[in-house]
């Protein structure tokens, strides 16, 4: 083997741990309706990539299928080179896939504190292992502990709905980093917030993208624009184009796209 | 429990209201009539709420997981019919024979629910009417003696202090269902589940799962009822528990459930069906017909949503 294939091999192997979520031609059809065709994608390691487009472009379809709420008609996923399908949500955040929705997935009834473990709530055994409990003060202290870390001093004993629209925006995402996912989605994440949360919001992210890469979901431009490496853009169904954010064109070509 | 916790629920708008409604029916059966007030009196207080509570413990967790079940009458008389008709035989096998039909029930309606994706005041409409029927052929339209000594003993015995057994059992179930609900990764997940099935979902509850557990439990839960009714009765027959219909529902309602899901408590439900017991065992008291008790529970219930309905509005006017 001469040198320069062994190069080419060596790089091919290192962008390939770079690489921590592939997706490779996925198709999903509902019916005769095509939501999604051929799509393929990677997302590298410390980077927040943007997927982009207009409503019933296939964006939310393809966050349902990373996240394992339906499965691909054809097409495969890798998560960190290996071959991933998920039964359900819950197996994809097993397997290191955290999510931050539009509508923060908080339940108005809990408190902030149970709604940071929602569906993972941490338990203690009881009457010498017979039953077990869930551990409230385990999830008062590490969720206000979490939330902290991100400056956000909060009463994690409040029910959730006496906070403020980027207040739980900061608790999804911050319940969503605290499980140490591999990556993180982001569905929407900002559309319920104001201009002044979002700036806070984004903060955080950016900071926090060295550890958690990213995919940022959306369909405001200026928006990706501020936070992303990297934005895809779908179009019916279908990859329109992809462009490197510092050095690919300007928000005004980009928008001819969309 | 810590101190929070304890203030939140004491201060709860619907134990306020349970609590001065209580208070103010005992005064008032009190002074009406000097047979309310004395120690037998609230024995039967007690015991004949041990049915009501059992019930609406089951379909307040399906209130809170935003479901509901009106077969629970039926399935309560289909546990007692089919315990009756299969004895004399083995007192294992007719409480085993009982509850696992009244199971059936539930886990037919959680099918129907979650696997199809129907409403459950729809599914459960079908079987309570389906289930009338079987009681109605099962027990051959008439009532049914239970000839078993030990059942009777088992639910309605009286040994301890002369109070019926139906009293702990419907102590062990309200302590169970308290705990967990308030302690349980399970219990939690019925208030999620309620409260936004979407995010649950999304948080990775299984939400369908939930909900076929509650079903089941509930039928269950009617089963134990029918046993002790029978316990009582010594007997079954078609439209026994008719009286309980109205009642259970309106118990986690009062208690705070609201049919949207996500709210409910074990507690305060207790705390309702002992009103809803009182205000019955006070009508009987004074003499009054039936029909004064029916036309004093709508009072109640109607006073009690409207609490609660203006406190809300108080509430979203304010942001």
């Amino acid at each position: 083997m001469d040198n320069f294939s062994s190069i080419q091999i060596l790089e091919k192997e290192k962008s390939l741990q770079e690489k921590i979520l592939e997706c490779l031609n996925i198709s999903k059809n509902f019916g005769r309706i095509q939501a999604l065709n051929n799509v393929s994608f990677y997302l590298k390691k410390k980077e927040i990539l943007g997927i982009m487009g207009d409503n019933g472009a296939g964006k939310s379809t393809l966050i349902k299928i990373i996240r394992g709420a339906i499965k691909p008609t054809s097409g495969k996923i890798l998560l960190e080179g290996k071959e991933v399908i998920f039964e359900s949500p819950r197996e994809a955040t097993n397997a290191g896939i955290g999510a931050v929705y539009q509508e923060s997935a908080l339940v108005e009834h809990l408190t902030m504190a149970e709604n940071f473990f929602l569906g993972q709530e941490p338990t203690r055994s009881v009457f010498g292992g017979l039953f077990k409990f869930v551990d409230y003060k385990k999830m008062w202290k590490e969720s206000s502990e979490s939330l902290k870390e991100l400056g956000f001093d909060l009463d994690v004993r409040e029910l959730i709905s006496n906070f403020s629209g980027g207040q739980r925006q900061a608790v999804a995402i911050t319940r969503a980093m605290h499980f140490k996912p591999k990556l993180i989605l982001l569905d929407e994440p900002t559309s319920a917030l104001s201009e002044k949360a979002i700036d806070i919001l984004f903060e955080i992210l950016k900071k926090s993208k060295e550890l958690y890469p990213m995919i940022f979901v959306g369909h405001d431009l200026d928006d990706a624009l501020r936070l992303c490496d990297r934005i895809i853009v779908l179009k019916h169904g279908e990859v329109e184009v992809e462009v490197d954010v510092e050095k690919g064109m300007s928000r005004d070509q980009l928008i001819t796209y969309m | 429990m810590d101190i929070r916790t304890v203030k939140q629920s004491v201060y709860h708008i619907d134990t306020i209201v349970l609590s001065v409604a209580a208070i103010g029916l005992i005064i008032l059966f009190s002074n009406l009539t000097p047979h309310f007030l004395v120690m037998t009196n609230f024995r039967v207080i007690f015991e004949t709420m041990a049915v009501l509570s059992i019930l609406a413990v089951g379909i307040n967790f399906l209130l809170v997981a935003g479901e509901i079940d009106i077969s629970f009458v039926s399935v309560l008389e289909l546990s007692a019919a089919v315990a009756a008709v299969a004895s004399p035989s083995n007192t294992i096998y007719l409480i085993f024979l009982g509850i696992f039909a009244a199971f059936l029930v539930g886990l037919v309606n959680g099918f129907f629910v979650t696997k199809l994706g129907i409403p459950s005041f729809l599914v459960s409409l079908a079987t309570m009417s389906g289930v009338q029927g079987i009681v109605m052929i099962v027990c051959n339209y008439r009532a049914v003696l239970l000839q078993n000594n030990l059942i009777p003993q088992i639910f309605y015995g009286r040994y301890f202090g002369g109070i019926a057994t139906s009293v702990y059992w419907m102590i062990i179930v309200i302590v169970i269902a308290a705990i967990s609900a308030s302690k349980t990764k399970f219990g939690r997940w019925i208030y999620a589940t309620g409260g936004n099935e979407r995010a649950a979902r999304l948080m990775g509850i299984p939400t369908l799962k939930v909900k076929l557990i509650l079903f089941c439990l509930n039928g269950a839960l009617a089963g134990l009822a029918g046993l002790i009714l029978a316990s009582r009765a010594l007997s079954a027959r078609p439209a026994m528990g008719q009286g309980y219909f109205m009642p259970a529902i309106a118990a986690p309602i009062l208690g705070g459930a609201l049919l949207t899901g996500g709210t409910g408590s074990v507690y305060r439900t207790a705390l309702a069906c002992f009103v809803l017991t009182v205000i019955t065992n006070g009508v009987n008291l004074l003499g009054l017909e039936p029909a004064y008790r029916d036309i004093f529970m709508c009072i109640i219930l109607l006073s009690a949503l409207s609490v609660r309905a203006i406190q809300s509005r108080g509430i979203g006017s304010k942001v």
